[in-house]
This record gives C-alpha cells, structure tokens and sequence, in this order.
C-alpha cells in the first residue's frame, strides 16, 4: 500500500504548494519563480542516490552528471532570487 | 539512526513551504530564500550521510563544482538578463532528472512507468527551457514561429511519445526508453517555438512546475517522499 501513502501525500502537498504560493504578492513573483525553480533541484537528491553507489558503472556516471546539473539549477536560483531581491530593498530605500 | 533521514526530510519539506511563504511579503522575502537554501543544504547533507549514498565523497566534489558554476553565472550576468538566466536554470534541472531517469533504468529498475514519467517531463522541461532562453536571449527569433501543419505535427508526436512510452513500459527495452527521450526533447522545442517572446515569462512559470513534476516521477521510483513533497 505504499503507493496509496506517496499518492496522498503528493494530493496534500499539491493543496499546501497551491495555498502557500497563492499568498505571495504579485511585485514578488520573479524571485517566487527563482526560489521555486531552485526548489525545483531538489531533484538532486535523486541524482546523489544514483551516484552514490559503490561500483563505478554508467548508471554512476550518469548520476553523478545529473549531481551536476542539479547543483548548478539549485546554487544559480538561489543566487539569482537573491540579486532579485536586493534589486527589492534598493527600490524601497528610494 | 533510521530516524534521522525521515526527521531530516520534515524539517526541510516544512523549512520550503516557510521559504514561499516568506516571499508573501517584501519584508520578510529575503529570509525566506535564506530558509530555502538551509532547506536545500539540510536535504543534500542528510541525504549524503545516509545509507543510501555508499560513496558520498566524489558527488559531494560534484555539488561543490556545479554549485561554482551556478552561483559565478548567477552573480557575473546583467540584471536584464535575469529571466532567461532562471529559464536556463530551470532547463538544467529538467535534464537532471532525464539523467536520473536513464541511470535508474539502466541499473535495472523495475520502475518503469515512474521513471518514464520523470524521463518525459524532465526532457520537455528542458528543451522547452533551453528554446525560451534562445527567445530571451535573442538567440533566435522571439516572434512567435508557427507553421502549416504544426498542431497536426504536435499532436502525432505526442501519440507517438505516448505509444512509445506504454510500449517501454510493456517491454522494459532499454533502446525504447533512449528513442522516448530523443522524441520528447524535440517535442519541447516544437511546443515552445510558436509561443512570443513577451508570454516567455508564463513559459517559464509553467515548464518550472513541469521540472518540479519531473522530479515528482523520480520520487516515486525511488520512493522518496521529499522528492514528492517538493515537487509540487
């Protein structure tokens, strides 16, 4: 029955996403997108598991690429949400 | 300590939902993008420690090298070049999970219908990002390019990627599940060319939830519920 478990929590998260995004202000929606889309590389996590297997074959290879491409999605959306931001508090100043 | 991965997996699912949450107002945005990132470091850091990852040493380089690559690219490019920044970004994530999709079909995984999903969605996430940052970027045209017979195109190509894909999953042929990715990335091209450059923005939002499904399909195949949880 594990998929019924993984599929009610994915319809409970689905509601909670859906409530807690509704909530930010419009002015903030670029860095929303940036923060969700750095979010979005918690695939990373499925990549670290693929390579961090023992042996070295192709599938660790690949994972490791993956590794890769994820850490790149979460450190640059995190950096650029961050400069959005910054771009926030210059505006309030004036 | 079999508790300490699932504890760990709560406290950074919630420490997310608090990191949007925080972007509700203006005052308290940059603090929530702090609490993403601490989310983010909790995840990958119980992640490594656990018995699911044998070799932690050599993916942890790999971390800290994409994550140089990220942050210089993020900081070294113009303001106005933002948006297609976060495009390209997003485009990345999408391919990652095509990776982890292959490797997980190709250690033999059994999963086939989750990895499939997360192989489909990740490779239209990032081939149609890698066209909205060409638009941004005016690498290519950004006007809308449409042509005779697109939607009929468009629509063959989808029955055919989903023939192919109920065929994989039937049969479980490795060279299939190669073939499906091929067609699903230049369905993404295809789906994203005819759409301006001023709706970019709009592209973007949607093929960022598309990466974050992906990553919904890779949950399941490896039953892993922050995957799942964050996904959405």
């Amino acid at each position: 029955m594990e998929i019924w478990m993984l599929l009610t929590i994915l319809v409970l998260a689905c509601f909670i996403g859906y409530f807690v995004v509704w909530g930010v202000t419009p002015a903030l929606h670029s860095p929303l997108m940036s923060v969700s889309n750095a979010i979005s590389g918690i695939v990373v996590i499925g990549a670290l598991v693929t390579a961090g297997v023992a042996d070295a074959s192709m599938a660790k290879i690949l994972g490791l690429v993956a590794v890769f491409l994820a850490s790149v999605n979460i450190f640059g959306g995190f950096a650029v949400s961050h400069r959005m931001l910054l771009m926030f508090k210059k505006k309030e100043k004036k | 300590m079999s508790w300490l991965l699932p504890l760990s997996y709560i406290l950074s699912g919630s420490l997310f939902i608090f990191s949007i949450r925080g972007l509700a107002s203006p005052k308290t945005a940059r603090s929530g993008n702090l609490l993403g990132m601490l989310g983010m470091i909790l995840a990958i850091a119980a992640t490594m420690f656990s018995p699911l990852v044998s070799d932690w040493l050599l993916p942890f380089g790999v971390i800290l090298l994409g994550g140089m690559v990220g942050t210089y690219s993020a900081l070294k490019v113009k303001m106005t070049s933002l948006p297609q920044m976060v495009a390209a970004f997003n485009g990345l994530g999408g391919l990652s999970s095509v990776f982890v999709a292959l490797a997980e079909i190709i250690s033999g995984s059994r999963a086939y219908l989750d990895n499939s999903i997360g192989l489909i969605i990740g490779a239209v996430a990032f081939s149609g990002s890698m066209v909205a940052f060409a638009k941004l970027q005016g690498l290519i045209s950004a006007k809308a390019l449409v042509f005779k017979g697109q939607q009929f195109l468009n629509l063959v190509l989808a029955v055919a990627m989903f023939g192919l894909c109920g065929y994989f999953i039937w049969s479980g042929d490795l060279e299939i599940f190669y073939y499906l990715a091929a067609l699903t990335i230049l369905l993404g091209v295809l789906l994203i060319l005819p759409i301006g450059g001023a709706d970019m923005p709009v592209v973007i939002s949607i093929l960022n939830a598309y990466s974050g499904w992906a990553a919904v399909g890779i949950g399941f195949s490896l039953n892993n519920v922050l995957l799942i949880i964050v996904g959405c």
